[in-house]
C-alpha cells in the first residue's frame, strides 16, 4: 500500500504527550468525496469544489486510462485497473499537474488574512482603532514588499537547536488534497521560498497567482557500513543520534554558494532528565565539503563551531572504528503549515513523492 | 469597485450548484460514449493507439499557451474509438479548466471583498453584514465579526 507521511510538530511545553515521538494512520473521519454526491451540494465551499474538481478529474481520467487500455490491449488488460503510464498520459492530457496548489495558496492567504483581522480586532478595541499607527501589513506580504526593497532576509542564526514532540501519521495519496484542505483554516502553507501576495481590499481584479504549495527536501545521512546508527535510530538507545546534511528546492543557480544545514538529531530518554533536540548550522556548500573532509567547521560562532566538532567525533566513531560517510540520500516534496514570523508553536508538515536512494551509486552524489 | 459594495451576481455565484452538477452529468455522458465506441472498436497496428493519443492531447506546460501537439480532431487518427476519445477528452479539459477559472473567480472576489485591515471592516459594521457573513463563511472562517455569526468550517 502506498502511503505518504503527515508530521506534526509542536513545542513540549505545548503538549502533554508522554511521549516525544508516536506513530497512527490517518483516516478521514469522513468518507471521500464521490462526485455524484459532492458535487450536488447545495452550497458548497471553495474547498468542497476543489476536492470535487480533483474527485471529477481522478474519476474520469481512470475512465479513459481504463478504456484507452482495453482498446489497446483488449486481452491482457480488460479487468486489470489501467497501468501507470495510460494514468500519467491521461492526466497530462486534462488538468495541468498541480494545477490545484496555486489555487490552495490562495486559500491559505485568504484564511490568513482572516486571522490577522481577528488579531487586529483583538489587540485593537474600538477607541483604539482610531490610533494614527496604520497595523501591520499581513504576514504573507512582508516578505514580498522586503524583496521589493531590495531587501535581504535575514540571515539564519548560526546554530539552531529545536525541542519539539513530533507525532507521525501515515496517510494514503488521494488524501493529501482533502488532509491540506482540512489543515488550512488552522495553519498557513509556509512556503521555503517568496511568492507573490495577495493585496486584500483591492477593487482591481487580482491575476490568478501561480506558486506551489511543497518544496523539494533533499537530505544526505550518514552511517558506516554496518548500519550503526541506523539500528541505534531504530532501538532508539540513550544518546542515539543520526547526521543528516538537508537542503531545499531545486539546485541553486550560479552565484553565492548554496546553503546546507548540518543537522544532527539525538534522542535522549526521559529517566536522563534531559530533552532530546534537534541542532542544526548553516553551512555554505564549500564548508561543508570542507568539514565533511577532516576540516574544522568553519563558523564565526563558538558554539557552532563546538557542535561541529562533536559532530567530526560522532563521524569517527563509526562501528569498529570505521569512518562514517554520505550513505543514504532522501528526497521528498514537503508542504509545511506553520504560523508566519517563526514562532512556529505547532506545525504540520506533509511529506509526497518520497523517494530513497545509496549515495553514491548511479550518479547519486553532489548537493543538487 | 469598493469593497463594500456588492458585485451584482456575487451571490449567486455562492450558492450556485449547477456548474458542479454539470460536471457530474458530463462524467456519464463521457464513460458511455466512449464504452459504445470501444464496442465497435477493431484497433490495428496501421492505427495510433489510445495511448498515443492522451499523450498526444498532453498540455501545453504553460496555461493559455499554444500547444505544440497535434490538435486535438486530428490526434482522433483513423480509429472510431481512439477519435471518441480525443472528442471526449477535449470536452473534460474544456470542464476541468472551466471549473478551475471560476474556483480562481469566486476566490480572488472574496480576496477583492475582505476589507484590507480591521478598522476597515469596522466601517461596514452597519452596511452589509450578513453579506459579509456569508464571505467568510465561504472561505471557512470559524468566527463572529462585529456581530454576525459566522460558521466555520471547509470542505474536508
Amino acid at each position: 500500500m502506498e502511503v505518504l507521511r503527515v508530521e506534526w510538530e509542536a513545542r513540549d511545553a505545548l503538549l502533554d504527550a508522554p511521549t516525544s515521538t508516536s506513530s497512527a494512520f490517518f483516516e478521514p473521519s469522513t468518507p471521500l468525496p464521490d462526485p455524484s454526491t459532492l458535487l450536488f451540494s447545495p452550497q458548497p465551499s471553495p474547498g468542497e469544489r476543489i476536492l470535487g474538481l480533483d474527485a471529477f478529474v481522478r474519476a474520469n481520467v481512470a475512465t479513459c486510462a481504463r478504456l484507452a487500455a482495453a482498446h489497446d490491449h483488449p486481452a491482457a488488460l480488460a479487468a486489470a485497473p489501467p497501468p501507470e503510464h495510460y494514468m500519467r498520459s491521461a492526466g497530462g492530457a486534462v488538468l495541468q499537474p498541480h494545477a490545484l496548489e496555486p489555487l490552495l495558496l490562495a486559500l491559505s492567504d485568504t484564511y490568513q488574512h482572516i486571522r490577522e483581522l481577528q488579531a487586529q480586532r483583538d489587540s485593537h478595541s474600538a477607541p483604539a482603532s482610531d490610533s494614527p499607527n496604520p497595523p501591520p501589513a499581513p504576514s504573507h506580504a512582508r516578505a514580498e514588499q522586503q524583496r521589493e526593497r531590495g531587501e535581504a532576509p535575514p540571515p539564519p542564526p548560526l546554530l539552531a537547536r529545536f525541542r519539539r514532540k513530533s507525532t507521525k501519521f501515515w496517510f494514503r495519496p488521494a488524501h493529501a488534497l482533502r488532509l491540506k484542505l482540512a489543515l488550512l483554516p488552522h495553519l498557513p502553507v509556509h512556503t521555503f521560498r517568496g511568492r507573490a501576495a495577495l493585496s486584500f481590499g483591492c477593487a482591481t481584479a487580482a491575476p490568478a497567482p501561480g506558486g506551489r504549495d511543497s518544496a523539494l527536501v533533499s537530505s544526505v545521512y550518514f552511517d558506516d557500513s554496518a548500519l550503526s546508527a541506523f539500528q541505534a535510530r531504530l532501538g532508539r538507545p540513550d544518546g542515539a543520534a543520526i547526521v543528516r546534511a538537508r537542503w531545499y528546492d531545486a539546485p541553486a543557480p550560479p552565484g553565492p554558494p548554496r546553503l546546507l544545514f548540518l543537522e544532527r538529531k539525538l534522542h535522549r530518554e526521559p529517566w536522563t532528565g534531559e530533552a532530546s533536540e534537534k541542532a542544526r548550522v548553516a553551512v555554505t556548500q564549500p564548508a561543508l565539503e570542507a568539514f565533511l573532509d577532516g576540516a574544522p567547521l568553519a563558523a564565526d560562532d563558538a558554539d557552532a563551531r563546538r557542535f561541529g566538532a562533536e559532530v567530526a567525533a560522532w563521524l569517527a566513531a563509526g562501528a569498529g572504528g570505521e569512518r562514517r560517510s554520505a550513505l543514504l540520500r532522501t528526497r521528498y516534496r514537503r508542504t509545511a503549515f506553520q504560523a508566519p514570523e517563526g514562532g512556529a508553536a505547532v506545525r504540520v508538515s506533509l511529506d509526497v513523492e518520497l523517494c530513497a536512494a545509496r549515495e553514491g551509486v548511479e550518479g547519486v552524489k553532489g548537493w543538487g | 469597485m469598493h469593497w463594500q459594495q456588492r458585485p451584482p451576481n456575487a451571490q449567486q455565484h455562492l450558492t450556485a450548484s449547477h456548474r458542479s452538477q454539470g460536471l457530474c452529468a458530463q462524467h456519464g455522458a463521457l464513460e458511455a460514449h466512449l464504452r459504445r465506441a470501444l464496442r465497435t472498436a477493431s484497433p490495428s497496428v496501421a492505427q495510433p493507439s489510445a495511448l498515443q493519443c492522451l499523450t498526444a492531447l498532453k498540455l501545453p506546460a504553460t496555461p493559455g499557451a499554444p500547444s505544440t501537439a497535434p490538435s486535438r480532431h486530428k490526434a482522433g487518427g483513423g480509429s472510431p474509438f481512439v477519435a471518441a476519445l480525443a472528442e471526449e477528452v477535449a470536452r473534460l479539459t474544456a470542464a476541468a479548466a472551466e471549473e478551475l477559472r471560476r474556483l480562481w473567480e469566486g476566490v480572488l472576489r472574496v480576496v477583492a471583498l475582505l476589507p484590507a485591515t480591521w478598522r476597515d471592516l469596522q466601517k461596514l459594521r452597519d452596511v452589509d453584514l450578513p453579506y459579509f457573513s456569508a464571505l467568510c463563511d465561504q472561505v471557512g472562517a470559524g468566527s463572529r465579526v462585529a456581530g454576525g455569526s459566522v460558521a466555520g468550517g471547509v470542505g474536508g
